[in-house]
């Protein structure tokens, strides 16, 4: 089984690999020159300029990239001046056919290049439905239906907005919530194996129920959900919070079953939370020496920035010996423009061990603790462009970024709507959410009870 | 040979579904889009297989793509709007007030026990041992297992199979409930104070009927011209028992009670 997900991996990175050519990538010079033609653009503030601008998935371009390649002759990203008078030269253009130009979808922050981006003239005006928000609240929060009985007594109370506010309460206590939704809403962060992390697995690599434990806990009871990242502590099955390292369930095992790990081995200094557990280390890092899964599937599942889709790629000049330093080869070009941003961000993971074949699997419990010499190199990276000494200063200043707080807001939106904001009026309202945040004390249940009163939730249009 | 029997009154019954589906309310969504994305749930802008399209404003051509998984098999990709005679209608716009909940498998399976009176085990098993919310129908009815199916997230929005996953769980929620009343006899709990073998069903008990059913799965009282379509479909000289099953599926398959 172990050797199958390996093998899986090397299969899937064979096969990007391949796909993707040596050729000119625009990031980062790109962005930058853009930037300087539409300093007022949202795409140049709050949200960053994402590969998405321009291709359809590197190195493939969208609608937009190839009027721009058309003007762009050479590609030379070096020449500012030539690649700054393109991007003038088709803004009056509409390269995606949806009826909006290009300058005015950069100036409304949606996508030249994609028609199902467009710029929102929805200009209805809605009105907030207490009854319907009442429902969606059981149904969302409670996992369950409204009852007759509760429709009546609903009808019947004069505070109206004061009987949502205590049956979201109620619900946001509800075992659902705290052990069915947030885990279903965990799931992409976690990425269990039931085969290799569960109390049964038939090779036991680590255990996720400790996952799933501490998301609950850190995403209820008004805690600080930034502890996702920091949390040094860990959470029992009875809902005991451990501060100390946890030993194995059960003991090394070789046969019908493989048993090499289990509990949480890792000296709580060196934890930040959901991204050091044993599972989290043992699942992602396997194998590799430099953790470029665990640093990558951190920043997606937590910054809800997708390298593999060209998200996120704030390149970081490292001093050349640590250029590749895993030999693997990711220097090239064509691999440097998401590498010379992952590898940076994974180098604070490589104090943290993997799954290392060796005789302490038997006698101690060694995936997931902290070991400063695993590797030639020092734990130094960078997350954002910013230097970080180790994973301790990662994971504290990605805690404090807009990114996490958007992916955290993103998240809860996502779950109770099934689907992210889509109207102007819509956006806006999640913009206040996730800025609201440091006001809220970072709450899930905070930032769920303003999505609960916000217009996406239960407004609807006056026709 | 019982369950082989289920089986296979199954699969005809899901063929049935699949190309049409008189007696439900829920409309086959032929679209690659989901039925949520239709504006809300009066302005029906789902399609049936005859082709008949509900009204619908939006004149444009839409594109196809469809950002989260719909369906489990990728069966719903395969009709697209182009394969339907012109109507001028739009299935795959998203909507710009788009602000209809699908109530997912866990909401629906409590309102439904609720409503029925039902424990869990007596809701609905395939084959009467497979659980229709947890295993067989979790991910048409919008959950998903990581564990042993390998699922990490749920469907956006409802798959084609959806539809088909609602109505087994109605008919055998609302099949189970009467064949445990009519056991009770005096002690029954949802279909009281009538008679299960009355052929036909005596004009007095319809609108009561349609009244509970109505409270137990919509949560509000019918109005009149609600309770006139079911009387008028009672009086075509139907018995009791087929009239109190076909209220209950038909009011528990409502989109309302799917969609909030
Ligand atoms: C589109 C961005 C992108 C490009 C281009 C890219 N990679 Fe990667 N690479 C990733 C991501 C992201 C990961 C981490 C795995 C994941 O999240 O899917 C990764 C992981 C790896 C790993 C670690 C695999 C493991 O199991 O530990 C190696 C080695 C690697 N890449 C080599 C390369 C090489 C060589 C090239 C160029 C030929 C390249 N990559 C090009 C994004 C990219």
């Amino acid at each position: 089984m172990l050797r199958k997900i390996f093998n899986f991996k090397l299969l899937y990175l064979l096969s990007t690999s391949v796909l993707i050519p040596n050729g000119a990538f625009a990031q980062p010079a790109g962005g930058n020159s853009f930037c300087e033609v539409y300093p007022n653009s949202p795409h140049c503030s709050t949200a960053k300029v994402e590969c998405n601008f321009c291709h359809a998935g590197p190195p493939v371009l969208n609608s937009y990239g190839m009027d721009m390649q058309k003007e762009f002759m050479g590609g030379d990203f070096t020449n500012v001046t030539a690649f700054m008078a393109a991007l003038e030269k088709i803004q009056d253009g509409d390269s995606d056919g949806d009826s909006n130009t290009n300058l005015d979808e950069i100036m409304q922050g949606t996508l030249p290049g994609d028609p199902e981006s467009a710029v929102d003239n929805n200009t209805m005006t809605y009105t907030y439905q207490e009854d319907l928000a009442f429902k969606k609240v059981k149904a969302i929060y409670c996992g369950d239906s409204a009852s007759y009985e509760e429709m009546q007594a609903f009808e019947a109370s004069v505070d109206k907005s004061q009987f949502i506010d205590s049956a979201l309460d109620a619900c946001l206590e509800s075992d659902y919530w705290k052990n069915e939704a947030l885990h279903r809403m965990a799931d992409e962060k976690i990425m269990p194996i039931e085969a290799v992390g569960s109390m049964t697995a038939s090779v036991k690599i680590a255990e996720y129920d400790w996952d799933y434990r501490l998301f609950s806990y850190v995403m209820t009871g008004n805690r600080d959900v930034r502890e996702l990242l920091t949390a040094d502590y860990h959470v029992d099955e009875n809902g005991n919070v451990l501060t100390g390292t946890v030993a194995r369930s059960e003991g090394f095992q070789l046969g019908e079953r493989i048993v090499i790990a289990g509990g949480q081995p890792l000296q709580a200094n060196r934890r930040a939370g959901m991204v050091t557990t044993q599972w989290f280390i043992s699942v992602n890092t396997m194998f590799a020496r430099l953790p470029m899964n665990t640093a990558s599937q951190a920043y997606r599942a937590y910054l809800g920035k997708d390298i593999a889709k060209g998200e996120g790629l704030v390149p970081f000049a490292l001093v050349d010996n640590l250029k590749d330093a895993d030999n693997k080869g990711t220097a090239q070009p064509a691999c440097d423009v998401c590498h010379s941003t992952l590898d940076p961000l994974a180098f604070p993971f490589s104090t943290y061990r993997g799954i290392e074949i060796g005789i302490d699997l038997a006698f101690g419990n060694p995936i997931g603790t902290y070991d400063g010499g695993r590797t030639p190199w020092e734990s130094e990276g960078a997350l954002f462009g910013q230097p970080v000494r180790d994973l301790m200063e990662w994971a504290n200043m990605a805690k404090e970024t807009d990114e996490f707080k958007m992916k955290v807001v993103l998240d809860l939106y996502t779950q109770a709507l099934s689907r992210g904001p889509i109207s102007q009026s819509e956006q806006e309202e999640f913009t206040t959410i996730w800025q609201s945040m440091p006001a809220d004390r970072y709450s899930a249940n905070a930032v769920i009870h303003r999505i609960v009163d916000s217009m996406g939730f239960a407004g609807r249009p006056d026709l | 040979m019982k369950t082989l029997l289920i089986a296979f009154v199954g699969l005809v019954f899901i063929q049935a579904s699949c190309t049409k589906s008189p007696t439900s309310f829920i409309k086959t969504n032929t679209s690659n889009k989901p039925v949520s994305r239709v504006d809300d749930t009066t302005r029906d802008g789902s399609i049936g297989q005859d082709g008949v399209a509900a009204e619908s404003t939006d004149s444009s051509n839409g594109s196809t793509s469809s950002g989260e998984p719909g369906s489990m098999d990728g069966t719903s990709q395969g009709n697209t709007g182009s394969e339907l005679p012109e109507t001028g209608v739009n299935l795959t716009e998203p909507s710009l007030y788009n602000n209809v909940v699908w109530k997912r498998y866990r909401a629906l399976e409590n309102g439904m026990m609720r409503a029925l009176s039902l424990s869990k085990q007596q809701l609905c098993n395939e084959l009467d041992q497979f659980s229709c919310i947890d295993q067989i129908h979790l991910f048409n009815l919008g959950g998903n297992d990581p564990f042993f199916a390998a699922q990490g997230k749920r469907a956006a929005d409802p798959t084609i199979l959806t539809p088909v996953a609602v109505e087994r769980l109605a008919m055998h929620a609302c099949g189970n409930r009467i064949e445990l009343d009519k056991a009770a006899g005096a002690n029954a709990v949802v279909f009281t104070g009538f008679t299960l073998n009355a052929d036909p069903i005596p004009a007095d008990q319809i609108s009561p009927l349609v009244t509970t059913l109505y409270q137990l799965f919509l949560a509000r009282n019918p109005n009149a011209e609600e309770i006139a379509k079911l009387d008028a479909f009672a009086k075509q000289g139907i018995g009791s028992e087929q009239f109190a099953k076909t209220a209950c599926f038909v009011i528990a398959t409502m989109y309302e009670n799917i969609f909030i």
